[in-house]
């Protein structure tokens, strides 16, 4: 965090965990200059993940990882539901 | 020099020995242009037509704090036609990767369409079909999902490319980014680096460097439920 304050990117991974199908785990990353930047990222991979998921009409969960080297530094939750 | 223009107007419209002739003698000046090096910009008031050569070139809009790719260029193409009749650009002309493009003073197109009237319905039709790819964009931006409206971009390159002969046995040169795609399709980087990968499980895409590959473009075709009439693959002039 030391090096993304001084103007250093970070490589973040982003690995998909979704509840209908097995993990995509992210095996090229993205250089972005800060954790917030990530968490953007996140946000917008889970709204084009549940327009994909939202007209198939199924309940769906999605977990996205954020992974610096192996170790996860954030996750972002994006759930379909009807009650 | 105008070898991919002809090449593209043979495979889409055909062109007579005399129109050939013409668009041979067509005067231009070649110019090189660096990655994401612009052409015009919107606003820009356009004096001349660029035919790219090799590369690709992009017309893209800021829409909000967006970057929206419209269309994607391959060689024989003429992506600022319509400056021609609506001078002045509402977009932007840029280079992906490095590209060379034929400059053709507007001038110049008008003194060869004198000279070849036949030649302004073959540019006309070109115009059409450049229309008729808007749409399409528009029909899959709005109603696909990202497997789909990635698998359609690869898919309409591939008989793009292959029209002007650049797909060798299913791969093409291909200098995006995986950002470019999602600024294309409507996506963030994030999501179209998983669609990316989904196609790259199914055997259907491989990227490597500046190279893409697809190994099976029958099956692309089939899961993306791609129909190329709209090319007008296969059609002679009307």
């Amino acid at each position: 965090m030391e090096l993304a304050r001084c103007g250093f990117m970070t490589r973040y991974f982003f690995d998909y965990r979704p509840s209908d199908s097995e993990a995509a785990i992210d095996e090229t990353g993205h250089e972005l200059e800060s954790l917030d930047a990530a968490r953007a990222m996140a946000f917008a991979a889970l709204g084009d993940a549940a327009f994909d998921k939202g007209r198939d009409a199924h309940e769906f969960r999605l977990t996205i990882d954020i992974r610096e080297g192996s170790e996860v530094v954030g996750t972002a939750t994006v759930t379909i539901s009807t009650t | 020099m105008h070898q991919r223009l002809i090449a593209r107007l043979q495979a889409v419209s055909g062109l007579a020995q005399e129109e050939l002739a013409v668009l041979n003698a067509l005067p231009h000046t070649v110019r090189s242009l660096d990655d994401r090096e612009s052409i015009l910009k919107e606003g820009d008031g356009a004096f001349n037509c660029v035919v790219l050569i090799s590369g690709f070139l992009y017309r893209r809009k800021i829409v909000g704090d967006r970057n929206q790719i419209l269309s994607l260029h391959v060689p024989g193409d003429i992506p600022d036609l319509m400056t021609l009749y609506l001078p002045t650009m509402d977009h932007d002309l840029i280079s992906v990767g490095q590209s060379v493009v034929g400059t053709v003073p507007h001038a110049a197109l008008r003194a060869m369409f004198d000279r070849q009237p036949s030649l302004v319905h073959t540019f006309w039709r070109e115009t059409l079909i450049d229309a008729a790819i808007f749409r399409h964009w528009v029909g899959n931006l709005g109603a696909l999902d990202a497997l789909h409206r990635v698998a359609q971009l690869f898919c309409e390159l591939a008989v793009r490319l292959e029209f002007v002969g650049l797909l060798n046995r299913g791969s093409f040169a291909f200098p995006l980014t995986q950002a470019d795609i999602g600024s294309a399709c409507g996506l963030s980087t994030v999501h179209t680096n998983r669609t990316l990968q989904a196609l790259r499980r199914r055997g259907l895409l491989e990227w490597r460097g500046e190279m893409v590959t697809l190994p099976n473009r029958g099956a692309l075709e089939a899961l993306a439920d791609f129909n190329a009439d709209y090319l007008q693959r296969s059609s002679k002039s009307a």
